[in-house]
């Protein structure tokens, strides 16, 4: 009944029906949705964001950190060419630089959460056990040469790197994005797989566990 | 053709020993709590057979609050059966181990049908990796495990190849030496050759009565390699309690919340149990391995974490490792693609099971997945283009990135953590040793650290650095008259009137300590003070 209900019963070509398992197996979502002033108070706030990230690039303590790399590197005198070479503004960019890498790790979004209040707490903002069809859909898209969604992938972080917030409201962009990875990771395996009916119950069962938990505890 | 592979494969051998045997004694600043250990031990073996609890060639061997795999240790004593008992007898056997990894990752990426071009290139990135060079250079067990699992694995590629029986019994025994090497392979292992029969099953085909003989040989070299592990496993403490001093359930970000059966109700048995608790940890540990930040910049923690650092590979191989990843996807080698998918996926899996975020040691078993990617890469770069001008572009590239990474690992780290590399307890024992007959007592305290307080083990830098005889100190554990005790100040000074006090300054404190009394200063590398030295025989009361 359910399954009919969802359109899996059968084959699965209704994109909707996997969109809208997804969105039950993904409580951030509510969570967004369920606090509409919030998030749009964050994002009033992103100009003061960007503008306090973008100051804070080269502000002194970096700035120290360098020197006093510099002062310890290669010879004893602290402006030695090596050294500048090695210790300065580029290291403190790259730095900045790997901080976007760092935002596109799966865990924020399959486990911990940004620790605001816009992650579902003590859980999940998208359930756990959808990892395993987003490093399926990674997969698929570089099998099948699709790699429009995986260029999007630096560039949906983008908005949460320039305002400096690892918060799911700027990082919303790259949510959608690997929500769409898992569809194709899941649209891929289910068609492989014989006993796909048993995959989506399990699913469904542990989406309806995530919510009880979210709304019980 | 030959000729030059074989050139290629002595180049890169010889440049990957030579990074990791350079002042192989001064870098890292200090032999670590667990190289002195290994050292003493690896001595005790070799002048009595026993370890320094006295147990005869034991298979486990105990330490403090755990116990140490086997085989480094005898490796060590052979080590020191050539060179003597030294710092280059215990780092030296890790650090040519590590070399030789490099020409078995040639091994293993060309049977799995890469080019030599790119099979070379791995061995010439594992030569210069400074997740690998690290860890060579400081005798981590890791190292050795590492290298008999590469070596398992071309073994066990070649058993495939050739059906030889030999290589059926070598490859499990290289499998097991593995398993008895370092307790990350105690995981990592058994689903390595679980997947290797999986990947190769087509190949091996064990309806074949010659290939079923030779797999039920393979079978019976475990069984053999795993009878005593089991033993020690179920009766006695040995493994046990290395898993459970590690294991994440200790963690306290994870133990607080654990209900460890007293659920109040059934709401919380249900949405709350230790089962969801234990896997939700787990998972964040295990996905925070999948981090380019760590993989590319940050992930060998030589440098506090809000500087610049060195990651697991160089920056430089970023774009290769992207290049690598796509060329593995479209790849027709099948067994290529599994078995980087495999590591890929169970590389962290150990790391992730234990306390700690991001080990890189005991994620070191991850390596081959990265090598594997690279030279794919590689491969498949060098089928399409032209090579000579990106392979000039990335030489030059990781030569600039080795030359930083060279500055950090041997200028900044020791500035940052020499204390945790126990800095200074070397400058002790041998001063200890030297003039333990000019004072009634000598009191070592195990306390120090500007950091943090931290707990070391003197008495194993004593015992190491004074090379004092096992068999004496099997008949009686004490180090003459040099004693394991912090100062208490107030009561020490009168009490023990001709002694000599080694302590932090902080733990007198130095303020209550006359100028006169102090006979000498210890300093970390960062030039903050470590230890003092407090002779009571010069107070004037």
């Amino acid at each position: 009944m359910i399954m009919k209900l969802f359109g899996l019963y059968n084959k699965h070509k209704n994109k909707h029906s996997l969109i809208l398992l997804i969105l039950i197996l993904s409580p951030v979502v509510w969570s967004l949705l369920f606090q509409p002033i919030s998030v749009i108070s964050e994002v009033v706030k992103a100009p003061q964001y960007i503008k306090t990230n973008i100051s804070s690039i080269f502000a002194s303590s970096n700035l120290r950190h360098v020197e006093e790399m510099r002062w310890n590197a290669f010879g004893e005198e602290k402006n030695e060419l090596l050294s500048t070479i090695f210790y300065n503004k580029v290291g403190v960019l790259f730095n900045k630089f790997f901080d976007l890498f760092s935002m596109l790790s799966p865990r924020l979004f399959f486990q911990s959460g940004d620790g605001t209040q816009f992650s579902p707490t003590g859980i999940e903002p998208v359930a756990s056990v959808l990892i395993i069809f987003w490093f399926l859909g990674i997969y698929q898209l570089l099998k099948q040469k699709k790699y429009k969604t995986l260029y999007l992938i630096p560039v949906a972080a983008l908005p949460a790197f320039v305002a400096g917030q690892r918060n799911i409201v700027f990082l919303f962009p790259l949510l959608i994005l690997y929500l769409h990875i898992v569809i194709v990771g899941m649209r891929d395996s289910l068609k492989k797989i014989k006993s796909k009916n048993r995959v989506i119950v399990i699913l469904l069962i542990y989406g309806l566990f995530i919510i009880g938990r979210w709304l019980l505890l | 053709m030959k000729k030059r592979i074989i050139f290629g494969l002595l180049a890169v051998f010889f440049l990957g020993l030579l990074v990791r045997t350079w002042k192989l004694t001064e870098y890292p600043v200090s032999l670590s709590m667990d190289e002195v250990s290994i050292g003493y031990n690896a001595y005790s073996i070799l002048r009595t057979g026993k370890d320094e609890h006295g147990a005869s060639l034991p298979l486990a061997f105990k330490s403090v609050g755990d116990y140490k795999p086997p085989v480094d240790i005898y490796l060590t004593s052979v080590s020191m059966a050539i060179f003597g008992m030294n710092e280059f007898a215990v780092r030296f056997p890790v650090a040519l181990i590590g070399a030789l990894s490099i020409v078995v990752l040639v091994a293993l990426v060309r049977l799995l049908g890469l080019s030599w071009t790119a099979s070379l290139f791995s061995g010439f990135w594992l030569a210069i990796l400074p997740w690998h060079i690290h860890f060579s250079r400081a005798s981590f067990e890791a190292i050795t495990a590492l290298f008999f699992l590469l070596a398992g694995s071309v073994i066990f590629i070649l058993w495939v190849k050739k059906r030889r029986l030999i290589y059926s019994i070598s490859s499990a025994a290289l499998f097991s030496l593995s398993v008895w090497t370092y307790h990350a392979e105690r995981v990592f292992v058994p689903l390595l050759v679980i997947s290797l029969f999986w990947i190769f099953k087509d190949q091996i085909n064990l309806k074949n009565g010659k290939t079923k003989k030779q797999a039920l040989f393979f079978l019976i070299t475990t069984l053999i390699f795993a009878i005593p592990f089991l033993r020690l496993l179920f009766f006695t403490p040995a493994i046990k309690e290395r898993a459970l001093s590690t294991s994440i359930i200790r963690e306290q970000s994870l133990a607080n919340f654990l209900h460890r059966g007293d659920y109040k109700n059934l709401v919380e048995y249900i949405f709350d149990n230790d089962s969801y608790l234990i896997f939700r940890h787990w998972l964040g540990k295990y996905l925070n391995y999948y981090d380019f930040r760590l993989w590319f910049w940050k992930g060998m923690q030589f440098t506090p974490p809000e500087y610049q650092g060195v990651g697991f590979l160089y920056v430089v191989d970023l774009p290769l490792f992207l290049f690598g990843l796509y060329a593995l996807t479209q790849s027709k080698n099948k067994k290529l693609k599994s078995l980087a998918l495999f590591w890929f996926l169970a590389g962290p899996l150990s790391a992730s099971l234990t306390m700690n975020e991001q080990h890189p040691l005991r994620a070191l078993v991850w390596i081959p997945f990265f090598g594997i990617t690279l030279a794919s890469g590689v491969d498949f770069i060098s089928k399409k283009l032209k090579l000579t001008k990106p392979a000039l572009i990335y030489i030059v590239l990781a030569l600039f990135n080795f030359v930083y990474f060279t500055d950090i690992y041997i200028k900044q780290f020791p500035r940052y953590y020499s204390e945790y590399w126990q800095y200074g307890y070397k400058q002790i024992a041998l001063y200890a040793c030297e003039n333990k007959d000019n004072h009634d007592d000598i009191f070592v305290s195990e306390s120090f650290g500007t950091k943090s307080d931290i707990t070391g083990l003197p008495h194993l830098y004593l015992l190491f650095y004074c090379k004092y005889d096992p068999a004496e100190y099997l008949i009686d554990p004490s180090i003459d008259n040099i004693k394991i005790k912090r100062p208490y100040w107030i009561e020490d000074q009168y009490e023990y009137k001709n002694s000599l006090f080694i302590a932090a300054p902080w733990d007198f404190p130095i303020e209550d300590v006359p100028e006169q009394a102090i006979i000498k200063k210890l300093e970390f590398v960062n030039n903050e003070p470590s230890f003092i030295f407090v002779d009571t025989g010069k107070l004037v009361f």
